[in-house]
């Protein structure tokens, strides 16, 4: 037993010693170190220092808009719409009620539901948990019940929230702070993370992969001013850009949609880490599964189809605008397919050492994924309670490294040649219809 | 002399049954040429131009108020035919003459059916509300109305006429009111007198008052107004535009104002999945309206919530029941605590004792309010005759339970402590309209309001009752 592992120690030994040191390396890990290291872990090594560096500044700057917010206190309107969230909404309503700020309407748009939703939501309207309710009869999608919404808010800003989403206490104020920060910024985005990150394995690794790509990722996006997402769980707009854009359009991917809109329309977005809200994610892997094609889905129906204008030179060109694309479309969807061609290449030319070079493969992966989960304790507001999340680092690089490029190629494969998007049953089918004749 | 041309006379049928012609309007009652043995049956042949007269000369002589006349067969000229309204309850059919053969035997099958039932013709006179209330059972009885059901009527302040339709002359009057109603029905139950035979409805009535008077009111949740406009809203499938319909008119046409486009087929480009309330006054949007209720008989508002739910219910008088209606041997003393109305002056200090000694958790209180009536150009003054049409007019306060004693009205209703100084101007003010009206009809009649008097819980009720003995005395 011992003698075979030696022997295999020695392998590996030798494959570092041969391949690793110079070129060899380089020429094996290329994609590991020319395409992500850079993207992912540089970058955000990097935007963490800054970041550290400028907190004296960004406190000031906070404190100064934070009395600017409570001198003006405009009313905001909460905006959630959902189908068969009834459950969910008291949860909501009573994180809301705890915010350290209060002048807000709340609004839930319910879209067809068939369950108990109209029920308990009109008892919390009479019970004055909430401020408006409107029912949509018929389900119209989550962009139509979010428009509705949008129509009838009376707030200054409105803050878009899901039905299962709930707040950190001063969420709401955090993420109104941006606005009063930059006046450019008409957008601000809040910072998801999983509330049952310890139900299973499946939320642990969704848990550690939002910390990474949400509160760390996007606070790097947004320094770099290419941020893109402003995740629909939770995000704030000024209601006069929003209408001025014309609100949310046909989904899935409305938030992505919606950020590029008003990116389009000259407006700056940004990232608020520190207003935190809490979600549940699936349980299971299959519901994941689904979840993240569908995700990939919209990258190629929105990014790549609808706003692909934004790529090259229009009357509303902007450069940050056209890298924040091209960013997405590069790393999250065309390198996937590098990678799968690396991976091809690299089984292929080292048949011979493959188990070698994969577990060497992982130690460096695991290594970098180390280095990210420093910086993200140290931008995380709450590391301590998120420090046991490093337990599953090692999995962690299984998950993302092949899972989720495997689903995210899945999804774009299908979206690219067979515009599965378009039966998907998250959008009714009558709006579906319409929007694949539109070629929307 | 034709008889038509006499205020009133006395006909003999082919059935030898005497029959009292009243050609003008006179009170039977106050007649003392007509005694309650010279006749059997009445007909009412009184034409006055003026409906209202005419309707008082059946009053007058109804089987249901007149002592003289009390169940005997009542018939009216046939040229009331559709003019007595819900009245025509009151009357056992036309005739075109008081020797009218369907009349004759119409007459013949009401004697008929009390002799079966061993129907016991004469009475006392009624004092109180509550035993008016068992004589109307009797009058139903005497009719073969065995089942009383509530019926829809309009005008009712219940919204139902069950078997005390007697009371309906007004048509804003009943004697029952509906907890009253509900009250007696359970000591009938109990006593075996009635069995429910069938479910009518469940209805809504003014939590304050017990009336179904009310209108339904959607207002605006944020500034109370119902100034409101209710339209559609459309989603436009294109570009998940949702906006109430107004913001889609372009000309004749519905053009999206997110995207342009017009639409045109309804489930191809757009459909219609809400509607959308907004206030005029204050322009907020919203699903659903407040919804209040006015209740126009205590103008007080409600919200839905804290309407009071009744069921409405058929009955039946059971054989027991019916044997002892008609017998006059009933046993049934209805506590006169249920029963707001007029009640003998015991009940009336009664009803301030237990009010006294009740274990409830309310801080209402009992407001007082007492008359002194009189008439200075009689040599006697009978105040007992006022009793009658005050107490008939005082029924549509369904809180007001009164007495008389000597030449004093108490009038008593019980209040929150809030409400004590308006319930007493309201009181005070309702009454002197009543008596007014009394006043018009009989001349010389006089009215003076002595004092109001509050009684709380806590106080010596004893010492309450004093004092209105002392002023009395």
């Amino acid at each position: 037993m011992l003698y075979y592992i030696f022997e295999f120690i020695d392998a590996i030994l030798q494959v570092l010693s041969v391949n690793f040191f110079g070129t060899g390396m380089l020429a094996t890990f290329w994609f590991l170190l020319f395409i992500e290291f850079p993207r992912y872990y540089a970058t955000d090594f990097i935007v963490a220092i800054y970041h550290g560096a400028t907190f004296n500044k960004r406190r000031k700057q906070r404190e100064a808009a934070r009395y600017q917010l409570y001198l003006e206190k405009p009313l905001v309107t909460i905006l959630a719409p959902g189908k068969n969230e009834g459950q969910q909404i008291y949860k909501l309503v009573t994180s809301l009620s705890e915010q350290t700020y209060q002048n807000y309407e709340i609004i839930i748009v319910d879209d067809g539901s068939d369950d108990t939703t109209p029920q308990i939501c009109r008892d919390l309207l009479k019970r004055g948990y909430i401020h408006k309710y409107f029912r949509m009869v018929e389900r119209g999608g989550k962009a139509s019940a979010a428009n509705c919404g949008v129509t009838h808010a009376t707030g200054k800003y409105i803050v878009h929230l899901d039905c299962d989403s709930s707040l950190d206490r001063n969420a709401i104020e955090r993420v109104l702070l941006p606005f009063y920060i930059d006046r450019r910024i008409k957008a601000v985005g809040g910072c998801v993370k999983v509330r049952n990150s310890d139900s299973t394995l499946c939320t642990s690794m969704q848990a550690l992969e939002y910390l990474r790509s949400i509160q760390v990722g996007r606070m790097v996006t947004s320094r770099l001013g290419i941020y893109h997402i402003i995740s629909g769980a939770f995000g704030a707009f000024e209601s006069e850009t929003l209408r001025e854009v014309g609100a949310w359009d046909i989904g899935p991917g409305l938030d992505g949609d919606i950020t590029q809109k008003i990116r389009k329309a000259g407006h700056k977005v940004w990232f608020a880490e520190d207003a935190i809200c809490m979600t549940n994610v699936p349980e299971k892997w299959s519901a994941l599964f689904k979840q993240r094609k569908r995700w990939s889905k919209s990258l190629i129906r929105f990014r790549v189809r609808k706003h692909r204008d934004i790529l090259w030179s229009n009357r509303n060109f902007s450069f940050s605008n056209m890298i924040s694309n091209l960013d997405n479309i590069l790393f999250d969807c065309a390198f996937n397919y590098v990678w799968l061609f690396y991976m091809f290449q690299l089984v292929l030319s080292n048949t011979d050492r493959l188990v070698e070079i994969l577990i060497v493969g992982f130690i460096l992966r695991s290594a970098f994924s180390i280095c990210a989960f420093v910086v993200m304790q140290c931008i995380s507001e709450r590391s301590r309670e998120e420090r046991h999340l490093g337990a599953f680092l090692l999995l962690y690089t299984f998950y993302m490294g092949y899972f989720m490029r495997i689903v995210r190629l899945i999804g774009h494969t299908e979206e690219l040649f067979f515009r599965t998007s378009y039966k998907d049953k998250w959008n009714p089918k009558k709006t579906s219809d319409i929007a694949r004749v539109e070629n929307m | 002399m034709n008889i038509q041309d006499q205020r009133y006379t006395i006909v003999s049928n082919h059935n030898r049954r005497r029959i009292l012609v009243i050609n003008y309007l006179i009170d039977v009652d106050l007649t003392p040429e007509i005694q309650f043995e010279d006749f059997d049956a009445v007909y009412i042949n009184v034409m006055s131009p003026i409906m209202d007269r005419n309707m008082l000369a059946i009053r007058y002589a109804s089987p249901l108020w007149s002592e003289k006349c009390r169940y005997k067969p009542c018939y009216v000229t046939e040229r009331f035919k559709g003019w007595l309204g819900k009245a025509e309850v009151t009357v056992d059919g036309y005739a075109t003459h008081p020797l009218d053969h369907a009349m004759a035997q119409g007459i013949e099958e009401i004697y008929n059916n009390m002799r079966s039932l061993n129907f016991l013709l004469g009475t006392t006179p009624v004092v109180t509300h509550a035993e008016e209330i068992f004589r109307l059972c009797r009058y139903a009885i005497s009719r073969r109305q065995f089942t009383f059901s509530s019926e829809p009527t309009p005008g009712l302040s219940s919204g139902y006429m069950a078997v005390y339709f007697n009371t309906i002359w007004n048509e804003n009057q009943e004697y029952m009111q509906m907890q009253e109603r509900h009250f007696f029905h359970n000591h009938l139950l109990k006593l075996g007198y009635i069995k429910r035979t069938r479910f009518i409805h469940k209805i809504y009535v003014c939590p304050s008052c017990s009336r179904s008077h009310l209108l339904f009111l959607e207002r605006c949740p944020k500034c109370d107004s119902s100034n409101l406009h209710e339209e559609a809203v459309i989603h436009h499938f294109r570009c998940a535009n949702v906006s109430p319909e107004s913001a889609y008119q372009w000309d004749d046409e519905l053009r999206c104002p997110k995207c342009k486009h017009f639409l045109r087929h309804i489930g191809v480009d757009y459909d219609k999945p809400s509607s959308v309330y907004t206030c005029k006054e204050c322009g907020n949007s919203f699903m659903y309206p407040n919804m209040n209720v006015y209740c126009t008989s205590c103008r007080k508002t409600h919200t839905t919530d804290q309407l009071k739910e009744v069921d409405i219910e058929e009955y039946e008088f059971t054989p027991e029941g019916i044997r002892a209606f008609a017998s006059t041997d009933y046993k049934l003393v209805v506590s006169q605590v249920g029963f707001y109305g007029y009640s003998s002056m015991r009940d009336f200090l009664d009803y301030l004792r237990m009010f006294a000694d009740a274990d409830e958790d309310t801080e209402d209180v009992v407001i007082v309010g007492r008359f002194y009536v009189f008439d200075p150009t009689a040599d006697e003054f009978e105040s007992v005759y006022a009793v009658p049409p005050i107490v008939q007019a005082m029924s549509r306060f369904f809180n007001y339970k009164s007495t008389l004693w000597g030449n004093y009205f108490y009038f008593l209703r019980r209040v929150s402590p809030g409400d004590i100084a308006p319930a007493q101007s309201q009181m005070e003010y309702e009454l002197a309209e009543q008596f007014e009206d009394y006043k018009k009809l009989h001349k010389g009649f006089q009215f003076e309001l002595v004092g109001n008097y509050t009684f709380s819980r806590g106080d010596d009720v004893d010492t309450f009752i004093e004092r209105l003995e002392d002023r009395r005395q």
